[in-house]
This record gives structure tokens, C-alpha cells and sequence, in this order.
């Protein structure tokens, strides 16, 4: 059987202590490509790891007021402009009872656009990962905390990057393999 | 200088030893699945086919008017409104407790939530599908309902009223129910991860895979999850209290006295969430025995929530008051009438199990002895759901004594009216025990979160 | 957590400062207030001063005592290094009500008096409201109703205050115990209280007008400038070294300000919900309460109210920046209690000013300094006497750690 090639080399580890000084570590190594794998959120980690904030907010907040003002535009160029129908004695632009619908719009353009940028920033929808080939997606996914090293990465090499996690004080450094059939 | 730790993990566990909850966490997921796992247990069976009947009523009792017409309900003139809105606001009432428990108790930071949280977010889901079929089947022929529903062009040029409360229900109700179902799938995607991770079965391990959208627990991933799922909490915040706001416009904006009245927006939000509680409470009581989750939804879960059903309890009883003071302060003659023939008319027997059922039982709800008993909760929380259904029921039962006394007209409704309703609830647990069958009904990921050592102490900074 | 500092240093100096700026304020508005009261003219105008310069303090009292009341109904720790703050601008409620004797002078007791239009019906619209609810509107009824709900207020004052003013010798858990077990019904008395308080004091100045959401959107204007009062006497208190830095974590300050948030959005969900209601339905027994207030120059400050009390303060506390910053909490705090004002003049004034329009003057700003000078030196007082910090407290440890994550 042919040495199948290294993508990667995952550190495993059970205490979230030492997770984030791991990251801490890995980010002043000064590693671009890498990334670790909790089963849930650890809170400090994202500045263990050097993160910026998320742009979602931004992207939310700009999603809802272009929706709230088209729900507005419509109505009132549909109530007042297009067809006018007087009806209960009410202006054909009655802001009042526009508010609800308006109030709605923003809401859903803004929850579309939380949804569908949080599934490009996080790239949902690209199921292959080292983690399944290697059997060590079901620790991420359960109870331990891994912090994987790109092999895209510049910096790295097999032995570096087995001694930079080892050096963070794991106990459980393993290479990540290309699936079989492509090395 | 170390900051103190966490409140609720005030017990770390002495330096040297192993912090790592492992074991916990690994218990946690086999807890949860296990349900998912094994094969359905003959209970379970025997209460999908229970729930399937009435599902099936319904069905009937739905396809009976598309084929008939709304004269197969007890509708009549001045009672244009009958069971069928009744059972939408009650439907869309129960919803309200599942976006409660997920977002508002999110941001304020209530960490008990997280157990019930998964289960009652399914409920809001289901409910709002159950209140749907109302109007739907109310306009007689639903494949034509977006013509009527939503501002699409037609041959006639003419477009929707963007001035009746009824479009803006619309609007609400629809916003709702999808940003819901964003809301809890978002909550979903690290679960069903897990389930993917644990499924033994090639198809099991697929369709979770697929479900998942390929979560991998990347931390680059969980920052823009977990600031994503605030921002569904800050949106679905406002957005709960708007959508029973709007439903109560529905009867507010309109000049019909006991109808017309400022509160109703405050008030039929705390009535929403009043009846929600109650549901909820109604069915993880039973879920939790049956799917042995005891240690996971505890009694001191159940404990809060009846106070959040005492608290609700009393808001509704402040509406009931100052809609009666009011109507007599008013001093507007078909004011004080309507709520006098509410109290007293041929609907007071209606008025009386309101009152009973939402504001005399739950202060039981004050004893903290019942409030931590499942036998004597059980009985409050059925009869709030009772009551809150009744309490939908008089307000639309103060049509039949309108402006007009020669048309004064009791409801009486039809078995077609019964079947809707009876069978609504079918439809319902159907949905709920499909999902308890097939779907982690407690949120894992955010369970782990908060779990004894499962967060950093807090030594280190970046 | 070095204990080296003392969590209350010596109280002298800010307390004689707050003490002599409420004097001033106190004298300078009573002198205001006095010289309006005299002069017949200005008499009728005084009183509607009055009662916008007393609401407004009180307010801030009983809206305190509500967020004492519900810190200890929810059993709170993240509240209790801040709780005795609230505690503190929840005390001079004696003192309220023996001011709101002159009230009673000049708007009910008067013989000519119009402030309420159900004493002295000079419309055929007044004499109808007399007609259908006399039997609630009538002198003796207020009088009784005022006595009882300020000495409910007053004994619930004197027992949340004193109960924790009596733990801080020692971390007594059984006065924590009895606070919470009264705090659910002080809390469904507050509500029947304050709602019918601002019935008979605010809605009946329009007798015939009424809505059942009144009382909820008096609540939300109570709560909100107790809480902008809490974040401002606490702010202030910590940089004059009273309460230490390190007690406040941003922490609690973006409790407060998230809390500060939901109630301004709370304000514009009621006000709205109540405008388009009667909108809507546009019927005249009740627009007349809207068309009053959005004609003769006064659709302007009916504008304004929504900016001043919903859009710039909302727009604000939308930062999370903002929120977890001392200083621009501070500031949006006085600018809430400034849309507080605002709100009340908006409520009360159009009938004084009626048809002329809106007006300002000695009248309407004697009482407002008066009472803002009254509830100053009230607190200088309580922070001469007592430690402003509920250091007793068996959960202080607890709350002084508090942490959002």
C-alpha cells in the first residue's frame, strides 16, 4: 500500500484550558491555515485564535432596512399610485397601517440575510472533510476539542507541525490522510 | 489575578485533576439520541396512531369544506367568525412560548432554557403549520389563496389591501413561520452533526449528512453560527410580539365594542404566551417520562415555567380587568353592554371557564409544593390550554349580539367545526411525534456549552 | 479582587454636593413655583406644572420601587451591587406624599378649580362624563384612592428599604427570604395601583376620553425613567468614589442599558399600538384625545415625543459600545428622563394650553426644578446616612462577579 499523503495533522485535546493556549500558540506561530473543532462554542477562543469579528451583523442590519423601505415603496406605490381604492375612509397613503407590513419586511429580509450569510461565511454545504476520512470527526462532534494544521499551509511540515501541537501539551497528535484512492 | 468563576459552575474541580467533562458530554449525546437510535417502542406506535386519527379528521373535515363550503360550518350572520379563527389564534397562541423560550430567554440569559428550548422551538413550528390550515381552508379554495394572500399581479390590475389587518396577518404570520423555522434549524445544524457522526446506518449517516449542510464544529464556523443565532434571537424578539399584536388588530382596528379596545396588543401577546407555556408544559411533561429525560428537563425546569404561567396568568388577569373597568368607564352604552352579555349573556358559561381556568386555578401556581408536583401541575396547565382556547371563543362570541338586535344569532357550531378542532390537535402530535422520533429534542450543542468545566476557567488571555 | 479597598469610602463631600445643588434647584423652583402659585392669572397653569413636576418625580420613585420589588421576585444576583442604588431613589416616597397635599390644594379642593374637568363641568361633554361615571370621578373617591395607594406604596418603601438596610451588619439570609416573599404581591399591587393612579391623575384631566392600554403605557414611562435614573445615580456615584470601580462590571452596565433598550422599544410598541388602534377605528369619543394633540401647533410636539422618547434614544442603545460605556449611558440616560418629561408635558399640557397652542414658562418650570431639587436632597440625605452599596446582601460575592458569558 502506497504512503498515503498528509493533509493535515489534528492535536486532540480534553481540557479547554489548554485548547485555548494551544490556539494562542498555533496563532503566534503565525499558521494562516488552520482551524479548530469543538462540539459546541468555547467561549475566548475566537481571540485565542486571532479571529476578526463576524461581518453578520452588518450584513443583517443592511438586509433589513432595504427590506423594510421596499415593503414601504410597495405599498405605497401599489395602495397609492398604481390602483388607489379608497377604502374606510382612509388616506390611499396610510402610513399607519403600513407600519405592520413594513415592521414584517425588515424582520424577514434581515432573518434571510443572517441565514444565508452565516451559511457562505461558514461554508455550509461542502460535506468532505479530512475529519470524517480520518474517524476523528465523532471526537470534535462529541466531547473532545481539536485543533487542526492545514498542510496548505506554508509553514508546514509533518514534524513541524507534530511538534508545535505536541509542544501546546497534547497528548493526542494524529496526521490527517487524504482519502484513499487520491494520495 | 484570576476573575471569579462561573456562578453556575462554582464547583471546579481541584488543579491537578482532569477538568475535561468528557464523560458528561459523551452522556449528554447518548441521552438525546438514544430515542433516535432504537427502534420506536410499542407506546410510541400506539400514540403515532392515536395522533394519525385525528390527523385524519382532519383531513376529512378539511377536504368536507373545500367540497362543500363554508355553509358545512356553524357560521352564520352576525357570527362570520367561528371555531375557525378561534382555533388560529389559539393555534398561533401556542407557537408564541417556543420563540419566548428560544430567543428572549436566550438574551436574557437564562440558562435553563437550553433543555427545553429544541422541543418547544418544534412546537412554535408545528403550531403555526396547525394555525395555518385555518385561514387557508377559510378561503374555500387555497391553490388560488396567494392571489388573495400576497400582491401578485392579476388580470383585474388591482392589487391587495394593504390596509386591512388581515393582509398584515399575512405578512406576520408567514415572516414567522419561516424565520421559526431558520431560527431552530440554525439550532438544529450541530446536532444533527452529531447524529450524522453517530449513525451506524449508511442512509441514517446521508440524510443526516445532508441535513447537517456538512457541519464540522469549526471554530471559524462557530463564530459567525454564534453570532448569527443572537441575531435570530434580536429578531425574533420583536417579531413574536408583533405577530400576536397583529392577530389581536385583526379585532381591534374594527368598531365591534369588546372588540375594540387599546390593550388587545399587549394583552393578547401575554395571553399567547400564557397558552404556549401551558402547551409546552403539557407535552415535555409527558416526553420527558417517556424518553427518560428526567435528569435533563428536571423539576426545577418545570418549576419555572409554572411561574412564568402564574406571571402570565396575572397579566391576562389585568386585561380581563381593565376591559371591564374600561368598558364601564367608558360610559359608551354598546360597550358596557357587550361585556355585560359576556359576563352573563348566553355565552357566560364560556366567560366562566375563562375566568376559572386562566386566572383562578393558576394561582395554585403560588405554592411552590404544586408548582414542583407533576400530578398537581398537570391538571392547572390542561386547564389553561382550555381555558385559553374558550378565551379565543368569547371574544368571537361577542358577534352574536351586534349592533343590530333583530339579527342577534347564537353559534352553533357543526361536527365539521368539532372535526377542525379535534382533529387539529391530531395534526399536531402527529408532527411533534414525528419529530421527537427523528430529531434531537434537546438542544445538545448548547446543553454542552453551558455544562460544569466545559468552558475555559478563564486564566488564559489572548 | 484586592479587598484592600473599601467597596464605600467616606460619603461627606458628595453628599453636601448633591445636597446644596438640590437646595438650589428646591429653592429656586419653589420661589418660581410660589410666584405662580399667587398670581391668579397663572394659577390654573401652576397647577398643570405641578402635576407634570410631580409625576415626574414620582416616577422615578415608585419605578425604583418596582425594580427593587422585581430584582427580589426574580431572585437577581447580578442586580444586588446595584440594587441598594434603586433602593436609594426609591426612599423619599414620604416625602411625595405630603407634596402631593398641594396638589390637592389647587386642582381638587379649590373651589373653582377646572385642572379636572369632572370637579366644575364647564362643557356639556364634562357634565356627560359626570353623568356616566360620577359614582368613580368624584372628589371623595380620589381622595380615598390617592390615600390608599400612597400608603401602600409607602409601607412597601419603608419595607424594602429597611429590610435591606437592616442586612448590612451581617448577611442576615432571612430578611432576603421575607423580601422575596412579599415581592410577587407588592408587584400585582403596584400594578392595580399605578394603573389607577394614573387614571385618576393623568386620564381623567380628559374625562370623557378613555383607553384600556393607559395604565400599561404609564408603566412603561415609570419604568423607564427609574431605570435611566438607577444607570445615572449609578454612574454618578461611581465616579464620585461613593460606590468603588471595580464593583460595576461592564457587565451590569450592559444589563442596564439592554434594559433600558427593551423599555424604549416597549414605550414605542405601546404608544404606536394605542395611536393606530384609535386610527383606525377613527371613532370620535376617542380621536378626540389625537386630534387635541395634532392641532394648534401641537402635531409638532407630537412628532417630537416619538423622536425624543422612541427614534434617538433607540438608535443609541442599538451599540453594543454604547450600552457598555459609563459615560454615553449616562448621557442617554438624562436624555431618557428628559423624554420622560417630555411625555408628561405631552400628556398633561394640551389642557392647559388647550387651543393656544404650546407654551412654556415660569409655571411650568418652577415645579420641575422644585421637584428635581426635592428628590436631590432627599438622596444627598440618604447617602449621608447610609452605605450605597447593599454590601450585606448573601448574594453580593455572587453579583460582583457577575459575568454575561
Amino acid at each position: 500500500m502506497a504512503k498515503r499523503e498528509v493533509v493535515g495533522m489534528i492535536g486532540l485535546y480534553d481540557d479547554p484550558d489548554v485548547l485555548i493556549s494551544a490556539a494562542e500558540t498555533v496563532r503566534d506561530a503565525g499558521y494562516k491555515k488552520w482551524d479548530c473543532h469543538t462540539p459546541y462554542p468555547v467561549h475566548g477562543l475566537d481571540d485565542a485564535m486571532g479571529l476578526k469579528p463576524s461581518p453578520v451583523p452588518y450584513v443583517t442590519i443592511t438586509a433589513g432596512l432595504i427590506g423594510g423601505a421596499l415593503g414601504m415603496l410597495m405599498m405605497w406605490w401599489m395602495s397609492a399610485v398604481d390602483y388607489p381604492v379608497r377604502i374606510g375612509g382612509k388616506p390611499y397613503f396610510s402610513w399607519q397601517a403600513f407600519v405592520p407590513i413594513t415592521f414584517e419586511l425588515f424582520v424577514l429580509f434581515a432573518a434571510l440575510a443572517t441565514m444565508g450569510s452565516m451559511i457562505f461565511l461558514t461554508k455550509l454545504g461542502s460535506w468532505a472533510s479530512p475529519l470524517h476520512d480520518n474517524n476523528v470527526m465523532i471526537h470534535v462532534v462529541t466531547n473532545r476539542y481539536g485543533v487542526v494544521l492545514d498542510a496548505a499551509d506554508e509553514q508546514f511540515s509533518e514534524e513541524q507541525a507534530r511538534a508545535l501541537l505536541t509542544g501546546t501539551g497534547c497528548q493526542d497528535v494524529r496526521p490527517l490522510y487524504a482519502p484513499e484512492g487520491e494520495g | 489575578m484570576n476573575p471569579p468563576p462561573e456562578l453556575d459552575t462554582p464547583d471546579a474541580p481541584p488543579a491537578g485533576a482532569i477538568r475535561g467533562p468528557q464523560a458528561a458530554l459523551q452522556q449528554l449525546d447518548d441521552d438525546v439520541n438514544a430515542p433516535l437510535e432504537a427502534f420506536p417502542t410499542q407506546r410510541w406506535l400506539k400514540a403515532f396512531g392515536l395522533a394519525k386519527i385525528g390527523a385524519t379528521i382532519f383531513l376529512v373535515c378539511f377536504v368536507w369544506t373545500i367540497a362543500r363550503g363554508i355553509g358545512t360550518w356553524g357560521n352564520n350572520s352576525p357570527v362570520g367568525w367561528g371555531f375557525g379563527i378561534t382555533n388560529f389564534v389559539f393555534w398561533i397562541g401556542i407557537g408564541h412560548a417556543g420563540t419566548l423560550i428560544s430567543a428572549i430567554l436566550y438574551l436574557l440569559r437564562q440558562k435553563w432554557r437550553t433543555s427545553i428550548a429544541r422541543f418547544a422551538e418544534a412546537m412554535t413550528i408545528f403550531a403555526v403549520i396547525v394555525a395555518l390550515q385555518f385561514p387557508m381552508v377559510h378561503t374555500g379554495r387555497p391553490w388560488l389563496a396567494a392571489y388573495w394572500l400576497l400582491p401578485l399581479p392579476n388580470a383585474n390590475g388591482i392589487w391587495v389591501n394593504f390596509r386591512s389587518p388581515l393582509l398584515w396577518d399575512v405578512v406576520a404570520v408567514s415572516t414567522y413561520a419561516l424565520v421559526s423555522l431558520m431560527f431552530w434549524y440554525t439550532g438544529l445544524l450541530p446536532d444533527l452533526a452529531v447524529a450524522r457522526d453517530r449513525a451506524k446506518h449508511r442512509v441514517r449517516k446521508l440524510v443526516y449528512g445532508i441535513l447537517s449542510l456538512g457541519w464540522k464544529g469549526s471554530n471559524r464556523a462557530w463564530q459567525h453560527y454564534e453570532k448569527a443565532y443572537l441575531l435570530f434571537a434580536g429578531l425574533s424578539t420583536p417579531l413574536v410580539l408583533s405577530v400576536h399584536s397583529v392577530v389581536s388588530f385583526d379585532f381591534a382596528v374594527s368598531v365591534v365594542p369588546g372588540w375594540h379596545t387599546t390593550i388587545f396588543p399587549p394583552y393578547f401577546v401575554a395571553g399567547a404566551i400564557f397558552s404556549g407555556f401551558a402547551m409546552v408544559a403539557t407535552c415535555i411533561i409527558v416526553m420527558r417520562k417517556y424518553f427518560k429525560l428526567e435528569h435533563i428537563i428536571t423539576i426545577d425546569h418545570l418549576d419555572v415555567m409554572n411561574r412564568i404561567v402564574l406571571v402570565t396568568s396575572l397579566m391576562v388577569g389585568y386585561a380581563y380587568m381593565m376591559e371591564l373597568f374600561i368598558a364601564w368607564y367608558s360610559g359608551v352604552v354598546a360597550e358596557r353592554f357587550a361585556f355585560m352579555n359576556r359576563a352573563m349573556g348566553s355565552y357566560g358559561w364560556a366567560y366562566a371557564i375563562m375566568v376559572t381556568c386562566n386566572v383562578l386555578l393558576p394561582q395554585l401556581l403560588w405554592f411552590r409544593k404544586i408548582r414542583r408536583s407533576i400530578l398537581l401541575m398537570y391538571p392547572i396547565v390542561i386547564a389553561v390550554n382550555i381555558g385559553m382556547w374558550f378565551e379565543r371563543f368569547v371574544i368571537i362570541m361577542t358577534l352574536s349580539r351586534d349592533h343590530l338586535p333583530s339579527s342577534w344569532h347564537d353559534f352553533h357550531p357543526t361536527w365539521v367545526d368539532y372535526g377542525l378542532l379535534v382533529g387539529s390537535f391530531g395534526l399536531f402530535f402527529t408532527l411533534l411525534l414525528l419529530f421527537c422520533r427523528f430529531l434531537p429534542t434537546v438542544a445538545v450543542a448548547e446543553s454542552k456549552a453551558g455544562m460544569a468545566g466545559a468552558q475555559p476557567t478563564g486564566g488564559h488571555h489572548g | 479582587m484586592s479587598d484592600a479597598t473599601s467597596p464605600v469610602p467616606a460619603a461627606a463631600p458628595v453628599a453636601r454636593k448633591v445636597t446644596s445643588i438640590g437646595l438650589g434647584l428646591l429653592a429656586v423652583g419653589g420661589a418660581l413655583s410660589a410666584w405662580a402659585f399667587f398670581d391668579e392669572d397663572l394659577r390654573t397653569r401652576f397647577g398643570f406644572g405641578y402635576m407634570v413636576g410631580f409625576t415626574f418625580a414620582w416616577a422615578i420613585v415608585l419605578g425604583s420601587l418596582f425594580f427593587v420589588a422585581l430584582q427580589h421576585a426574580t431572585a437577581s444576583v447580578w442586580s444586588v451591587v446595584l440594587r441598594r442604588v434603586a433602593e436609594m431613589l426609591a426612599s423619599p416616597m414620604l416625602i411625595l406624599a405630603v407634596l402631593y397635599i398641594p396638589l390637592l390644594l389647587v386642582a381638587l379642593l379649590h373651589p373653582d378649580s377646572t385642572i379636572f374637568p369632572w370637579r366644575n363641568p364647564t362643557s356639556e361633554m364634562a357634565e356627560h362624563a359626570v353623568h356616566v361615571k360620577g359614582s368613580y370621578l368624584n372628589e371623595t373617591g380620589f381622595l380615598v384612592r390617592t390615600a390608599l395607594f400612597f400608603s401602600i406604596w409607602i409601607f412597601f418603601t419603608w419595607f424594602f428599604v429597611r429590610g435591606s438596610l437592616n442586612q448590612d451588619g451581617g448577611r442576615r439570609a432571612d430578611i432576603t427570604e421575607r423580601l422575596r416573599k412579599f415581592s410577587g404581591p407588592f408587584i400585582i399591587l403596584f400594578a392595580f395601583t399605578a394603573t389607577f393612579a394614573s387614571f385618576d391623575w393623568l386620564m381623567s384631566l380628559e374625562p370623557n376620553w378613555f383607553s384600556t392600554i393607559y395604565g400599561v403605557y404609564v408603566f412603561g414611562g415609570i419604568t423607564l425613567s427609574a431605570l435611566a435614573a438607577i444607570t445615572l445615580a449609578l454612574s454618578a456615584l461611581k465616579r464620585s468614589g461613593l460606590i468603588a470601580p471595580e464593583l460595576i462590571r461592564k457587565d451590569h452596565l450592559y444589563s442596564l442599558g439592554g434594559l433600558l433598550f427593551a423599555f424604549t422599544c416597549f414605550w414605542g410598541y405601546i404608544a404606536f399600538s394605542q395611536y393606530m388602534l384609535i386610527w383606525y377605528a377613527n371613532m370620535p369619543e376617542e380621536t378626540i384625545y389625537y386630534t387635541k394633540r395634532l392641532s394648534n401647533g401641537w402635531a409638532g410636539v407630537t412628532v417630537a415625543l416619538a423622536f425624543v422618547r422612541f427614534v434617538i434614544p433607540f438608535l443609541f442603545l442599538l451599540s453594543r459600545q454604547v450600552k457598555t460605556d459609563e459615560r454615553k449611558l449616562g448621557m442617554i440616560s438624562i436624555f431618557i428622563l428628559f423624554g420622560q418629561l417630555f411625555d408628561l408635558y405631552w400628556l398633561v399640557m394640551p389642557n392647559s394650553f388647550g387651543e393656544a397652542g404650546p407654551g412654556f414658562g415660569i409655571p411650568e418650570l418652577g415645579p420641575v426644578l422644585f421637584f428635581c431639587g426635592v428628590l436631590l436632597v432627599a438622596y444627598g440625605r440618604f447617602v449621608r446616612r447610609h452605605p450605597v452599596v447593599a454590601m450585606g446582601d448573601p448574594h453580593f460575592e455572587a453579583s460582583r462577579g457577575f459575568r454575561l458569558h
